[in-house]
């Protein structure tokens, strides 16, 4: 059970990464190619999942904004991670004021959503993919920090810590040898669940026109663009929509997996 | 009262934890268990209690008062146990409710297989026997309020509230200090003697056992290597393994 | 013999000065090179307190420990690198003392790398054979062992600094029995051989006798009772150390 709920992550995640892949060399159509002639197209052997308002091919719309998608969440999480990870590493370590700092400072980001970050960001800076990955970064950085220091607490109340600074190992060096192996699969789970909160509100962000500018094609603005038609053709809606549920429901699947699969109590049992 | 035959457990693929143990427990009779860790002591105990994982698979006849227990569907193990058949663990810290009154959690036991409310009474009075000295007080207590010999205590005196005719501990004293296991150990001895509730006793230490329990089975790997009258399973092991026991517990006494 | 270890008046308080609780409450004594000393306690004694104390891996509240001259009680860690390389400690239960995630080989190496003492190349595998292991285990990870094993290996990262003192707390008593007594076999070998300062902190009776020569009783942080071994076992002064003796199960004749 917990292995099928691993490998059915890993198979959504493979195919949001394949299709990212395959759109770098070939999508059926150009995903920038307005034809006014083949407006709002329904699903047919020459555009499986028909086409948008401007008459562009929406498969090959969606292959590209997988990429997006991605380089969204992989940036984003990784930033998130760089910055979070080390910080809550530290304050679980040195503990006493450095982790009061460390923690009310993550309490304030965490206090102000991704999206009033973006907004801010992109009235400075005009709405970009890059914007919006700063944003979305930025305040992912609390989750990995807490996450990184309560794994840190943990590892830091065990006898083998204790014995490595028997053995002199201190800062730095305890950090790497002892504490990052041991939390490595925490952050790991932390990173999956990150880039399914990543993707998700870079979806957002693009609805609301706060990411990548147009023509691009983002999930996000393909979902937007959609809205106009709801009525008269639904499907437009249903395609990113699935798009992002696919991709989010993945990671989100891969993360509990991971936890699963290492954590050694579970696994023993199985 | 207990009659375990040919009981074999496996989890899994891997190789059974428990391999054709059989025994039997008189009424009002006491065996003990001995064994390393891993040599499938505990899992016996669990497989009597039907307290395993689903994915368990055993085999062979475990028999209380004649009633075939194996195979039994979970609901009617669930009036057994806490009634016919009770247990108590090791850890009592974990092994009580930390949320709920001491009292309040023996109560419960006694309401599940008992109508009436003269539970109050009953849990004072089962307090009082597991000899706690004052009975009202560690009725009204959180499990943390109390030290580890008292919360031992509490849990047998749930486990003996509703007249149970066979108890399973499983190593009830090893999560204690020396000087409280002697007591506890001397408390259970009472008890079993005044309620005339038949023992299965789980532990790794021989001489615990010796103190207690009439016979001995000695578990190494999963499989049960010798059993007996504890006097002559002491004075005469026959198994390596037994004989190495008694060795090292001979050797470790320090009392001149 | 020479005073290695001077622990005057140590007191360690957790959890503040009001509702605080003393760990060690004033604790006293001496240790000499060479000596073997045996420390009995109980849950709740201080035991615990003390080796980390002892083995400055914990600040005093008040009071110190005078190792060999140099108070370490209030030394910082930068000051304590020849300090920790004379003295290793040993915990009870090596399921939790060795790193999962480390190479058995990175394990007994780690205090050789931290503390930069001086070593050949094959120092790892010679303290390996040393305390019964093949070279090849530094290869495996910790979990691939048995708990004998694995409490070797937390014997043999002690012994790599080569150090003068070991600290053992509870060596044992997360052992199997029929492990605990090669075990003990070990550590006086290896005392001997090496002329080592002994600590042992124990519950357990017989394994302070098997080890040393002279014991502390602990009790709620205070010596209750301190003398040769074989005086204690026969004839102990003290109330606590007589309900103790007591209370220790043993196989009828």
């Amino acid at each position: 059970m917990r292995k099928l709920q691993f490998y059915l992550g890993l198979a959504l995640v493979g195919l949001v990464v394949s299709a990212a892949l395959v759109s770098l060399v070939w999508t059926p159509y150009d995903p920038l190619q307005v034809v006014p002639a083949d407006r709002l197209l329904g699903p047919s052997p020459a555009h499986p999942f028909g086409t948008d308002g401007f008459g562009i091919d929406i498969a090959s719309r969606l292959l590209v904004g997988a990429r997006y998608c991605l380089l969204v969440g992989i940036v984003s999480v990784t930033l998130a991670a760089l910055v979070g990870v080390p910080l809550g590493i530290l304050a679980g370590q040195v503990g006493g004021w450095v982790s009061e700092v460390v923690m009310r400072l993550t309490d304030i980001v965490y206090a102000l959503p991704a999206l009033l970050l973006a907004i801010l960001l992109a009235a400075i800076f005009g709405g970009s993919t890059l914007t919006a990955m700063a944003a979305i970064g930025v305040a992912t950085v609390p989750a990995f920090a807490r996450t990184a220091r309560a794994g840190t607490l943990q590892v830091m109340a065990a006898d083998y810590v204790l014995a490595a600074r028997a053995c002199g190992t201190r800062g730095v060096a305890l950090a790497a040898r002892h504490i990052w192996p041991n939390i490595a699969a925490l952050a790991g789970v932390q990173a999956s669940i990150g880039f399914a909160m990543a993707i998700l509100a870079e979806a957002a962000l693009g609805y609301l026109g706060l990411g990548t500018p147009r023509p691009t094609p983002t999930w996000g603005t393909m979902l937007r663009d959609s809205q106009e038609f709801l009525f008269t053709a639904p499907l437009q809606a249903l395609w990113p929509g699935l798009a992002i549920a696919v991709a989010v429901l993945g990671f989100n699947l891969l993360g509990d997996g991971i936890r699963d699969l290492t954590d050694p109590r579970l696994r023993e049992a199985s | 009262m207990l009659a375990v035959e040919h009981l074999t457990v496996a989890f899994g693929r891997r190789p059974p934890a428990v391999r054709d143990i059989s025994f039997a427990i008189p009424e009002g009779g006491r065996l003990g268990i001995i064994g390393a860790s891993g040599s499938g002591k505990s899992v016996t105990a669990l497989a009597i209690m039907g307290l395993l994982p689903e994915y368990a698979r055993v085999g062979g006849s475990v028999k209380l008062g004649g009633a075939e227990l194996v195979g039994l569907p979970d609901h009617e193990y669930s009036k057994l146990r806490g009634d016919a058949l009770t247990m108590v663990f090791q850890e009592p810290m974990t092994a009580l409710d930390p949320t709920m009154r001491v009292g309040r959690q023996i109560a419960e036991a006694y309401r599940l297989h008992a109508q009436g409310s003269k539970a109050r009474d009953e849990v004072l009075r089962v307090l009082a026997a597991v000899g706690m000295p004052d009975p009202a007080r560690v009725a009204d207590s959180y499990p943390h309020e109390l030290s580890g010999g008292q919360r031992q205590r509490a849990l047998t005196a749930m486990a003996v509230i509703n007249r149970p005719g066979l108890v399973v501990f499983d190593e009830p004293t090893t999560a204690l200090d020396m000087l409280v296991q002697a007591q506890v150990l001397e408390m259970i001895d009472g008890l079993l003697r005044a309620t005339g509730a038949s023992c299965l006793f789980i532990s790794h230490d021989i001489a615990v056992v010796a103190q207690l329990c009439a016979h001995i089975l000695v578990m190494q790997d999963g499989q049960a290597v010798e059993q007996g009258e504890t006097g002559q399973l002491l004075r005469a092991p026959r198994h390596p393994y037994t004989q190495a026991l008694v060795a090292a517990a001979r050797k470790g006494a320090v009392r001149g | 013999m020479a005073e290695l270890y001077r622990v005057e008046s140590l007191c360690r308080r957790f959890g503040g000065a009001a509702a605080g609780v003393d760990a060690l409450a004033g604790v006293d004594f001496q240790i000499a090179a060479g000596e073997r000393l045996g420390i009995v306690g109980e849950s709740g004694s201080g035991k615990t307190t003390l080796v980390r104390l002892l083995a400055a891996l914990d600040r005093p509240t008040s009071g110190r420990v005078v190792f060999d001259g140099m108070d370490t009680s209030n030394a910082p860690e930068s000051a304590l690198r020849r300090f920790r390389a004379r003295v290793q400690p040993v915990f009870q239960d090596p399921r939790s003392s060795l790193n999962p995630r480390m190479r058995v080989g990175d394990i007994v190496g780690e205090p050789l790398r931290s503390l930069r003492v001086a070593h050949t190349s094959g120092r790892v595998g010679e303290v390996l054979a040393d305390v019964g292991l093949e070279p090849e285990a530094g290869k495996r990870y910790p979990h691939e062992f048995s708990g004998g094993q694995r409490q070797r290996i937390a014997i043999a990262r002690a012994l790599a600094p080569e150090p003068q003192v070991l600290i053992a707390d509870e060596p044992v008593s997360a052992l199997d029995v029929l492990v605990r007594g090669q075990i003990v076999q070990l550590l006086a070998d290896l005392v001997a051989t090496r002329r080592l300062t002994l600590i042992v902190v124990s519950h357990d009776l017989s394994v302070v006798r098997d080890l040393c020569e002279r014991a502390m009783v602990l009790r709620q942080g205070k010596i209750v009772e301190r003398g040769p071994v074989g005086q204690l076992l026969a004839g102990p002064r003290s109330e606590y150390a007589r309900s103790l003796l007591a209370a220790i199960p043993e196989l009828p004749e």
